[in-house]
């Protein structure tokens, strides 16, 4: 805009001086460009913000994670860990990881595989481990689920201001989900918790239907 | 239109429209880029592996079901976008060519970020973009910069605040948003996901938060404080002691986290996004209470002192023949090639070893048996949290704990459970030392609760002594707690009337 208005200008008084006086003219063009600017941005920002409030469509694209807000997505009362191993030909078991080359530690001291709570890049990870380093031909790769309840996270120090009895602590593992050797995922388990949620829905059915029910079936057959 | 109309359009024309000198989107500019450092550089080396088609990348798109969005680069060109982020990063807080660093800097940053959602990208990362976007618009590079130092002999520009606005909007929104969060989370109120939060070791060390776990009453008075802040804080920290206090809780806040959450580098962002309620007028009476106090302890402002070496740096500078783009341009080439020749020699995944590419060795056997036998049915214990008792409760949880409890007292013995959890029994007693059960009292719990209470009023010709509360879930014992029972101030005196009252009791 600057260059057009101070040509047309220095041509009219034919000084071939350039004059600066279309300042209101470029201050104006900038301030309509500004009012865009900020319009725009705020009503991105309220769109995400609404859209979360209500519940709608807060998933509806990747880029509704740059204007929704739920940094605490609650937090459940077990600790879990993944483990990612694969199966050679042999017959025999092998960690992915830790991955061999040394593990990057992104908030504390947990390998990135652990943050997977969707579990959608533990086969990734478990892929790239296999294709940088030597090994036997294998034939698939685990994820294994790893979980304790989180009262065993209290040090020991203050462990004994709430309980008596020494920490006695338990971890599960559960197979959460099974991928062929290139990572292609080939069967999806039910969670830990989820399975057990089933087990105790199918028992308590089971006191309300009659044995072999389809409903108590299908929740059996959820669990499993 | 009418006056009042004209009013509030000349309110909202000065309140983005205002003219000053940047002198807090510029702070901003230096420490924010400089926070994201101590993101980028330590995952510098981890590139290849963690961008890259070379690795392992985690794009945030497919945890919404989008593929291949944004694409994926190969390794090397990974590696040369990661040095040119961190490159730009630090010309961006020195202000040199700020407008173009900043630039360069928000869509490297944003771009990288959203290829490793597993252990880059979070909301502090979407934060640090919003922000690196809104100075990119504005001339936070018009002081304390190189671009500044440069103009030597100008007045320091001035330009419209609205960025700065949008800085202080952004900030607002986003308490605001957070607070719909947590208003739609369940047992956020109650404190226990905050408690449970605080016993996730998934962030850095955080002693004072696990400490805190013991004691869930802090946890929902802070947590009804918070909530009323986030929604508050848009309104109130424009000026005055609203200001002061939506700003000042604030940092309180944010830096508690560091000790409470073991969370680093979120509230350093934060903390630098506030520095966008500093406006000219701010900086000018800093300036004078500095200068002020200065002279009174007789030291003098230290300006030419302070800015000695960078003086120095910048007549350097001008004595290059040559034009800053170009200057900058070559460095820039410069350390992405260095940068891609050190990542090279790293060999990020030890492939150039002596043996070749490392060597996966097998589990024992006792590993894989762990690992892969049939998943385990979760033990009642594991479904109780604690046992505590106390005398009050106080937004569900217990209040006033204690181990010593008086005969003829009401006490109020609170479970505390750990979903999820099936619809269950669970019982409470009171044992004297030979395992004597003095008072039992069950109730069902559903599969949805958080805690049970029990209420217990102790027998008043109960003797003295060492006693416990035991809670069963069915018939397993889950828990116990000792107590000690004092006397009661009334006199029991005979076996008939201690014998006929412990009866008596449900």
């Amino acid at each position: 805009m600057r260059s057009i208005a101070t040509s047309a200008e220095s041509s009219a008084d034919g000084s071939g001086a350039l004059r600066t006086t279309p300042v209101p003219t470029r201050k104006r063009w900038r301030t309509t460009g500004a009012s865009f600017v900020i319009v725009g941005y705020l009503g991105i920002l309220m769109h995400g913000v609404v859209c979360h409030a209500l519940q709608f469509r807060v998933n509806a694209h990747p880029l509704m994670y740059f204007t929704v807000w739920d940094m605490f997505c609650g937090w459940s009362g077990w600790s879990f860990r993944n483990h990612i191993i694969a199966e050679g030909e042999s017959g025999r078991y092998y960690r992915l990881t830790p991955t061999p080359w040394g593990e990057y530690h992104p908030y504390s001291n947990l390998g990135r595989e652990h943050y997977d709570s969707f579990r959608n890049y533990a086969f990734r990870i478990g892929h790239n481990t296999l294709k940088q380093t030597q090994h036997e031909p294998m034939v698939r790769m685990l994820l294994v689920e790893e979980t304790w309840s989180k009262k065993f996270n209290l040090p020991s120090r203050l462990w004994y201001r709430l309980h008596d009895a020494p920490p006695d602590p338990h971890h599960y593992f559960h197979i959460a989900a099974v991928s062929s050797a290139d990572g292609r995922i080939v069967r999806r388990n039910s969670s830990f918790h989820e399975r057990h949620r089933a087990a105790w829905l199918a028992a308590s059915l089971r006191g309300q239907s009659p044995p072999g029910h389809p409903r108590i079936e299908a929740v059996t057959a959820f669990g499993n | 239109m009418s006056s009042s109309s004209r009013s509030a359009a000349a309110s909202v024309r000065d309140f983005f429209f205002a003219e000053e000198t940047p002198y807090g989107l510029a702070a901003i500019r230096i420490l924010l880029p400089l926070i994201l450092l101590c993101v980028v550089l330590p995952r510098w080396s981890h590139t290849r592996e963690l961008f890259s088609t070379d690795g392992a990348p985690s794009p945030l798109a497919v945890n919404y079901g989008v593929m291949n969005f944004p694409p994926e680069p190969s390794g090397t060109l990974a590696v040369a976008m990661m040095t040119a982020l961190a490159f730009c990063l630090v010309t961006a807080s020195v202000g040199w060519h700020t407008r173009l660093s900043l630039a360069v800097s928000w869509a490297l940053y944003t771009y990288l970020n959203m290829l490793d959602s597993l252990s880059t990208f979070t909301k502090y990362s979407v934060i640090s973009s919003h922000v690196l976007l809104l100075l990119t618009l504005s001339d936070c590079g018009a002081v304390w910069s190189i671009d500044a130092w440069r103009r030597r002999g100008q007045a320091a520009r001035r330009s419209p605040v609205w960025p700065r606005r949008l800085v202080q909007l952004l900030v607002g929104l986003i308490y605001f948003g957070a607070s719909f969060t947590k208003l739609h989370t369940d047992g956020f109120i109650s404190g226990d996901q905050i408690r449970y939060w605080l016993l996730t070791n998934l962030n850095n060390a955080n002693p004072l938060g696990e400490y805190l776990a013991l004691y869930p009453e802090m946890i929902v008075i802070m947590s009804h404080i918070a909530v009323v802040w986030q929604v508050v804080f848009l309104f109130i920290s424009w000026r005055g002691y609203g200001r002061l206090c939506a700003l000042g809780m604030g940092t309180l806040f944010h830096l508690s986290t560091v000790w409470i959450l073991g969370l680093f580098i979120f509230p350093p962002i934060m903390i630098t996004t506030y520095l966008a309620w500093l406006s000219e007028e701010d900086v000018r009476k800093i300036r004078r209470r500095v200068t002020e106090f200065a002279d009174r302890v007789g030291i003098g402002f230290p300006t030419g002192r302070l800015f000695r070496l960078p003086a120095r740096l910048l007549r350097f500078g001008r004595s290059v023949p040559v034009p800053s783009l170009v200057l900058m341009t070559a460095a820039l080439s410069t350390t992405v090639v260095l940068g891609l020749e050190v990542e090279q020699r790293l060999d990020p995944y030890q492939e150039r070893g002596p043996d070749g590419p490392l060597v996966l060795t097998p589990m024992s056997d006792d590993e894989v048996q762990l690992m892969l036998g049939e998943t385990e049915t979760i033990r009642e214990a594991d479904k109780f949290f604690s046992m505590e008792v106390g005398r009050e409760t106080m937004g569900g949880v217990l209040v006033g704990r204690t181990n010593v409890c008086r005969a003829g007292e009401r006490v109020l013995v609170q479970c505390t459970l750990i979903p999820p959890h099936q619809d269950m029994w669970v019982a409470c007693s009171l044992m004297d030392e030979t395992g004597n059960e003095i008072l039992r009292a069950g109730q069902p719990v559903t599969r949805e609760a958080r805690r049970v209470d029990f209420s217990f009023i102790i027998p008043t010709c109960i003797p003295p002594g060492t006693y416990r509360f035991t809670a069963f879930s069915g018939t397993a014992e889950v828990l116990s707690r000792t107590v000690t029972i004092t006397a009661s101030e009334g006199v029991c005196d005979t076996p008939q009337a201690r014998r006929s009252e412990t009866a008596a009791l449900p």
